[in-house]
């Protein structure tokens, strides 16, 4: 029992820790894509990590299978909306940073002219 | 166990701090849902916490629907962003 305390812990701590690193990323990173890219890590990793030990410490079988219920649907649901937004983004013209090069959607509104 | 969970949803506040002030600084639609769905799953996250710290099931169907709810406001969102413009 020990041990799975051990673990659970050192879980959700670790989940606890991706959620904050990421916080901070929103704030430093230049465009909405990198942004994007940052935002989509706690949803995932960090909701999955803290479930995750949560479940290793539930008291009855039926809390620990819908905290894996959980976490299944967050590791489906969170990339389809990244998705979504990160095409809705670039449809609306949100302005790329300049340091993006490869743009596969098609012409950036503000990237660099030289194209590789 | 208590100082674990203690620490983690005070690390979870903290990110939901965070990311409520990049929704209020100033930026794009996409920004401040971006931020929101960070404080979503902080919350969900310490939801899950919670429960561990206070031995009961009963508050982990909140956290199932708050993660669905977190998909379709950012499935909204999208779309609204999409044909309006950013």
């Amino acid at each position: 029992m020990i041990v799975l305390d051990i673990v659970a812990a050192a879980l959700m701590l670790a989940g606890a820790l991706v959620c904050v690193i990421a916080a901070f990323g929103l704030h430093r990173l230049p465009d909405v894509y990198a942004r994007m890219h940052v935002a989509t890590k706690p949803a995932t990793l960090g909701i999955t990590l803290c479930l995750a030990g949560a479940a290793l410490r539930a008291d009855h079988a039926s809390t620990a299978t819908k905290l894996g219920l959980a976490i299944v649907l967050q590791l489906v649901t969170t990339p389809v909306a990244g998705h979504l937004l990160g095409r809705a983004a670039h449809a609306a013209r949100v302005p790329v940073s300049e340091r993006t090069f490869v743009d596969e959607l098609g012409s950036p509104p503000a990237g660099p002219s030289d194209d590789t | 166990m208590n100082v674990v969970t203690t620490i983690a949803i005070g690390l979870l506040a903290l990110a939901a701090a965070i990311n409520a002030a990049r929704a209020i600084r100033p930026g794009t639609v996409v920004d401040r849902a971006i931020a929101f769905d960070g404080i979503v799953s902080a919350i969900i996250s310490g939801i899950a916490i919670g429960a561990v710290r206070m031995h009961s099931g009963v508050l982990i169907d909140v956290a199932l629907v708050g993660g669905l709810l977190g998909f379709l406001t950012l499935a909204t969102v999208a779309r609204y962003v999409g044909r309006r413009g950013a």
